[in-house]
């Protein structure tokens, strides 16, 4: 079957986002130049959106239509007195001297309406509607193109939006859609597309190609997420070494390896979420992410960290080795704690018998073994979650991130997590910040089929609260 | 030709592109991805990426094609091929482990020759109980819950492989070969290829179990002599020959002799004679088919069907290619949008409002009479304040304003130039009050050019809501908002000097200074902007005629200090209005306290003025007993003062001053309530009596006027910052001439400066 290429020019007054939208739209954050400043985007330039392996959806930048009541006087002066449709002298208007010089940048942005199947029309809902935006959309309703209004910046608390929508019926303009360049909405985006639709039934097939895209690319994306996020969590549950409880020195060396290990694994973990979200770490704070260059201004060990999120350092303190590390003064497993994790002590007596064999030694050798305690690993996925969410709306919906809501405190207890969470303890060999140089076994990370499934579980159980 | 040469060049970059992938070739590209999560991106990985991209075909191709093309791909590709031969190793061990365990299963089962009757049941128990079991287990698996995490741990193939890793981790130790492993245990983990691989394995050690059992068998079953015979306590007879002729169906049916049912019977029990030679062949001839049947037969075909499925699996395998690491790479190999860059012809000169609105602004005009300043406001937002603003009414008497309205749209413009154009007289100067928060384009340009054309004269451009711009977080794009509206403003022909900043809902002294001038009212009409020297001197000027009439040191009585308040007051009369409003809440409340005055019952009144003062003190200020006595008095005083100026009365005729004492009282202790919720401290509040007190209420006052038309917050930290702390012996109390002079010089030294930082972005 073929598919119809789909020609979108977005249109609008100048500095109301058109560039915006249309890297929003593209995932294209390289495209054209975005600024606060006015007509900065001087020429139409196109981008091709490849659905599929094939070019089927064109989206035009055009420059503002800044002087749309000088257009629209000249406009009827063309008219004169003789009866003609909109579109005729529209492009009698684009023929004219006029057309290369005063009103230049106009009719750029016209023809391409002209040679598109549909008009994006960007609106800063901040601004009042006023008669340079009645004109804009008397002229655009002149050239004989489906038009639908793009409500920008909703978000802001500036926003007139339904002032905009009462304006927009009254000149017959029904098909609004809502779309937020600067808090990035998923379900808007979706819903601009269904309004395209409505409007053209020949690209039917088209925008629906689209809209599957999209959608699977966004699932595919939170999916992704999820899955680093459980191997982050996973690397540091599993993550354990042996320190001699005698030799002060060497032990105190040890917790630090291990904390620069873990806290090397949570940058590297943020890294490769911005990696994926497609973010640059020096953007972060301009998009309003909670981190800023990439880093999270507290340090994972620190106890204001702990203090930011409410939790409260578990044995830590009572250990006296260091926030956020635990030791493991009990039998292989069962200082963590409750029944569950006495199944999964037996669990890794089977599985792994080697292992544990090695834990005897290490004890009978005066040796213990120290492991990240449950605060900082909730410490690290509430950080992450965080970091996720902003990342899908592209920043700035999180202004206060690092506060925790009541049903998020109620997600710290999560049973189904903590049973995943609790079988990687007694796993080691699932973490991959066992081995190198500064372990105590330096054996090579022999990977286990098994962590494998665990991962796969904890991002499944992840996946919902990223939303 | 060069079309040739170059497709066999790019047949040679891409790692012989026209080969299909198949199953190795994903596995070396799930290999770059575990080298690549542990060493980050490879070097040159950017030349590789070109390849990929260039690939074409879906993303799992673009994957493969340039994980082949990687520098490291050679290494990773030895380390993939040793891993799998140590894994082949271990298997080839087990396999001969498997072999010599069967014989000796099998040499076991059948014991020495010529002792007793060998156990036939028994024998068949043995080498076949246990792998039926397992047998029995593994379909179970298959069917219930066929995940290749259960086989690795629950079959011996599992365990073969998790050997022949471990092996090969030992033998080899470098990053590669545990990319290598990792990438091996992923796939594996995945899908039916592990499960199949561990299937193969598993049956392929039973096999050679069976093998090697069979072999001994048939080899001791040639060579010896052996007599069987079956036992049992509580079955029938009849069961055993229905098990016998049933287990033996199948080897029947494939040719081989089996026992008889007389064979059978007669074999039971230790009482078996020497005679039945051909029983024995008939009873060896079951045990082996039925070791072939049951054993090495179900395991020949259950090893060809897991390698053909694994076969089948690897040509099915694909990468998940929605794991983050592909996900990332996506974006290189599979660019989503296609650049079709500049559409049309490029942008040239576009043809900007300055040009004919220069042409307009130079028409020739004929000469009118000059007549009101007129106002007009230009596409502005919502007014908190609505339209016309409010300017201090020192700056322009309201009357004389001509209000040209809001030019919102097309009509508006040509209403205002027509209007302007037919009046007979011409405004002397017209105020375009636009707003920051839009942005300036060529209509509006084209708008303001045509206002200075059919003007004559330039307009005075006023640029207002910056504070609302900067509310939206755009506080750094302020800056650059004036600059565009001052480019655009002078490219309509507007003089630079007619453009000013001026928030309309915050007027300054200052601000209305400079537009006066602009409207050509001149400095003169004006008092200067700053006034608190002239304040201070009037403070310090009445102290010394205080102490010089009152030898008692009783301080001054109420009328002569509100006498000094009328004074301060009024040399701030310019923006009468801004400050009444500061001490009376609304204009109308101060007119009525006007009215009510000469009657004397306005002793609540002065009490608010007096607590709105106190509420502006700073809370170190307010945890001072004199100073909320000293903001009372301001309070109550200048609300007074400004009655005064207001509808002029003797001051000291009011028969207000009885109740002034307990009405300023009033007011301290209600700023006394705020002061302890504070710090807990509870300073006693008194009326000003002494010279200091006077003398600090009157500064007060005189920093309240001269930082009005500031937010609250604002005046109480330019307050906090210019009084100084009090030091605790009290010397330096302002109570002479000289002392009082010196502490209001540190005043106003510390006003300026607060005043500086105030007004540092």
């Amino acid at each position: 079957m073929s598919r119809p290429v789909l020609r979108v020019a977005v249109v609008g007054h100048t500095n109301t986002g058109k560039t915006s939208l249309l890297r929003t739209l593209t995932r294209d954050e390289e495209f054209g130049e975005v600024s606060p400043r006015p007509a900065v985007t001087r020429e139409v330039s196109g981008t091709s959106l490849i659905i599929d392996g094939e070019p089927l959806v064109e989206l035009y930048d055009t420059p503002g239509l800044e002087d749309s009541i000088g257009l629209l006087d000249h406009l009827d002066d063309l008219r004169g007195d003789r009866r003609a449709d909109g579109i005729e002298y529209i492009g009698r208007f684009l023929e004219s001297e006029e057309a290369r010089s005063r009103f230049a940048q106009e009719a750029k942005a016209l023809r391409q309406v002209l040679a598109c199947d549909v008009a994006l029309y960007a609106i800063d809902v901040r601004d009042r509607v006023l008669g340079k935006h009645r004109d804009e959309l008397e002229i655009l309703g002149r050239c004989a193109k489906p038009v639908v209004p793009v409500l920008n910046f909703i978000a802001s608390e500036d926003a007139q939006t339904s002032l905009w929508r009462e304006h927009l019926s009254r000149v017959n303009m029904h098909a609004v859609a809502e779309f937020d360049t600067v808090v990035y909405n998923d379900q808007d985006e979706q819903r601009l597309y269904e309004k395209m639709r409505t409007l053209l039934d020949s690209h039917r097939e088209t925008i629906d190609a689209l809209t599957r895209l999209r959608r699977r690319q966004r699932e595919e994306l939170i999916d992704a997420s999820a899955r680093l996020l459980a191997e982050l969590l996973i690397d540091a549950a599993a993550f354990v070494m042996s320190v001699p409880l005698a030799d002060r020195q060497r032990a105190a060396e040890t917790v630090e390896a291990m904390k620069r290990k873990v806290r090397d694994r949570e940058q590297r973990c943020v890294r490769e979420l911005l990696e994926l979200h497609r973010f640059r770490p020096e953007d972060c704070e301009a998009q309003g992410l909670p981190v800023t260059d990439g880093r999270w201004g507290l340090d994972l060990f620190s106890p204001e960290a702990m203090k930011q999120l409410g939790l409260k350092s578990g044995g830590a303190a009572a250990a006296g080795a260091a926030v956020g590390l635990t030791l493991d003064v009990m039998l292989a497993g069962l200082s963590l704690g409750t029944g569950t994790a006495i199944g999964a002590a037996i669990g890794a007596l089977i599985g792994s018998g080697r292992m544990h064999g090695r834990r005897l030694l290490d004890r009978a050798m005066g040796m213990t073994e120290l492991r990240c305690d449950d605060a900082t690993l909730s410490l690290l996925r509430v950080r992450q979650t965080a970091l996720i969410r902003a990342l899908l709306r592209r920043g700035h919906a999180t202004q206060d991130p690092m506060r925790l809501e009541a049903g998020e405190k109620a997600a710290l207890s999560d049973r189904s997590l903590s049973v995943v969470l609790r079988e990687a303890r007694v796993h080691p060999a699932w973490s991959r910040l066992s081995a190198g140089p500064v372990a105590t076994h330096p054996s090579p990370h022999l990977p286990e089929t098994t962590r494998e499934g665990a991962v796969n579980r904890l991002a499944r159980l992840l996946r919902p609260k990223l939303r | 030709m060069d079309k040739s040469v170059h497709d066999s060049d790019s047949l040679a970059d891409a790692g012989s592109p026209g080969k299909r992938i198949d199953f190795s070739d994903r596995l070396l590209a799930e290999t770059v991805r575990s080298a690549e999560a542990v060493a980050g991106i490879s070097p040159a990985a950017d030349e590789a990426a070109g390849i990929g991209q260039s690939a074409g075909g879906d993303l799992e191709n673009r994957i493969v094609r340039r994980a082949a093309a990687l520098s490291i791909a050679g290494n990773l590709k030895d380390a993939l091929h040793q891993v799998g031969t140590a894994t082949v190793l271990v298997i080839l061990a087990g396999v001969v482990l498997s072999l010599v365990a069967g014989a000796a299963a099998a040499s076991a089962a059948l014991g020495a020759a010529g002792g007793e009757p060998v156990n036939v049941f028994w024998v068949l128990g043995s080498l076949l109980g246990v792998q039926t079991l397992l047998l029995l287990a593994w379909i179970a698996v298959m069917f219930i819950r066929p995940a290749a995490s259960t086989l690795s741990v629950a079959s011996l193939g599992g365990i073969a492989m998790s050997l022949g890793r471990r092996a090969a981790g030992w033998l080899h130790r470098g990053r590669s070969h545990a990319a290598a492993i990792e990438a091996t245990v992923s796939v594996q983990a995945r899908g039916p290829i592990g499960r199949w691989t561990f299937s193969a394995v598993s049956h392929g050690l039973w096999l050679a179990f069976n093998i090697g059992a069979l072999a001994l068998l048939v080899t001791l079953l040639t060579v010896r002599q052996y007599t069987f015979s079956w036992e049992t306590t509580i079955l029938t007879s009849d069961s055993y020959v229905s098990l016998t002729r049933g287990l033996g169906w199948m080897p029947r049916v494939m040719g081989v002799n089996t026992p008889d049912e007389e064979q059978i019977r007669a074999t039971r029990g230790p009482g078996l004679t020497e005679a039945m030679s051909d029983a024995s062949e008939a009873w060896s001839g079951f045990l082996v088919g039925c070791m072939v049947m049951y054993g090495f037969g179900p395991r020949l075909l259950l090893l060809g069907l897991s390698l053909g499925e694994r076969r089948a699996a690897g040509r099915r395998f694909r990468l998940d290619t929605t794991r983050p690491e592909y996900l990332r790479l996506a974006a290189i190999l599979m660019p989503a949008t296609e650049s079709l860059g500049v559409v049309g012809e490029p942008a040239g000169d576009v043809g900007s409002a300055s040009a004919d609105g220069g042409k307009r602004a130079t028409r020739g005009r004929e000469a009118r009479p000059n007549g009101p300043p007129a106002i007009l406001g230009l596409e502005l937002p919502q007014m908190p304040d609505g339209w016309p603003p409010r300017f201090p009414s020192t700056l322009t008497e309201a009357a004389r304003w001509q209000d040209l309205g809001l030019a919102d749209g097309r009509d508006d413009r040509v209403r205002i130039l027509r209007h302007l154009a037919e009046s007979p007289t011409e405004p002397e100067a017209l105020i375009v009050v636009c707003a920051l928060t839009t942005t300036p384009d060529r209509g509006v340009g084209a708008f303001l050019s045509d206002l200075a054309a059919s003007l004559g004269r330039s307009p005075i451009v006023l640029l207002t809501a910056g504070e609302s711009l900067r509310r939206r977080g755009d506080g750094d794009e302020l800056t650059q908002r004036v600059a565009d509206w001052r480019i655009a403003a002078a490219e309509a022909g507007i003089d630079p000097e007619r453009i000013i900043e001026l928030d309309l809902d915050h007027v300054t002294d200052v601000s209305s200074a400079r537009l006066a001038t602009l409207l050509g009212e001149g400095d003169e009409s004006l008092p200067p902007a700053r006034r608190i020297e002239a304040a201070f001197d009037l403070i310090v000027r009445h102290l010394e005629r205080w102490s010089s009439s009152e030898s008692t040191g009783a301080g001054p009585s109420a009328v002569k200090q509100a006498e000094l308040h009328r004074e301060v007051t009024a040399l701030y009369r310019g923006e009468e209005s801004a400050w009444r409003n500061l001490l009376h809440g609304s204009a109308e409340a101060a007119g009525e306290f006007a009215q009510r005055l000469k009657s004397g019952e306005v002793g609540e009144q002065l009490k608010a003025g007096g607590a709105r003062v106190v509420s502006l003190l700073p809370p170190r200020l307010k945890s001072s007993a004199r100073w909320l006595a000293a903001g009372a008095t301001a309070g109550a005083l200048g609300c007074v003062a400004a009655a005064a100026l207001l509808s002029p009365v003797a001051i000291g005729s009011l028969p207000i001053w009885a109740g002034l004492g307990a009405a300023i009282a009033g007011a301290a202790s209600i700023g006394r309530g705020d002061a302890k919720s504070a710090d807990g401290s509870e300073p006693t509040p008194a009326p000003a009596c002494g010279f200091a007190d006077a003398v600090r209420a009157a500064t007060l006052l005189a920093l309240l006027l001269e930082t009005q038309g500031r937010g609250e917050a604002a005046i109480s930290r330019i307050l906090d910052a210019s009084i100084p702390e009090e030091s605790a012996e009290g010397a330096e109390d302002p109570d002479t001439s000289q002392s009082a002079r010196a502490w209001l010089d540190e005043v106003r030294h510390r006003f300026d400066l607060a005043l500086a930082r105030e007004a540092a972005p």
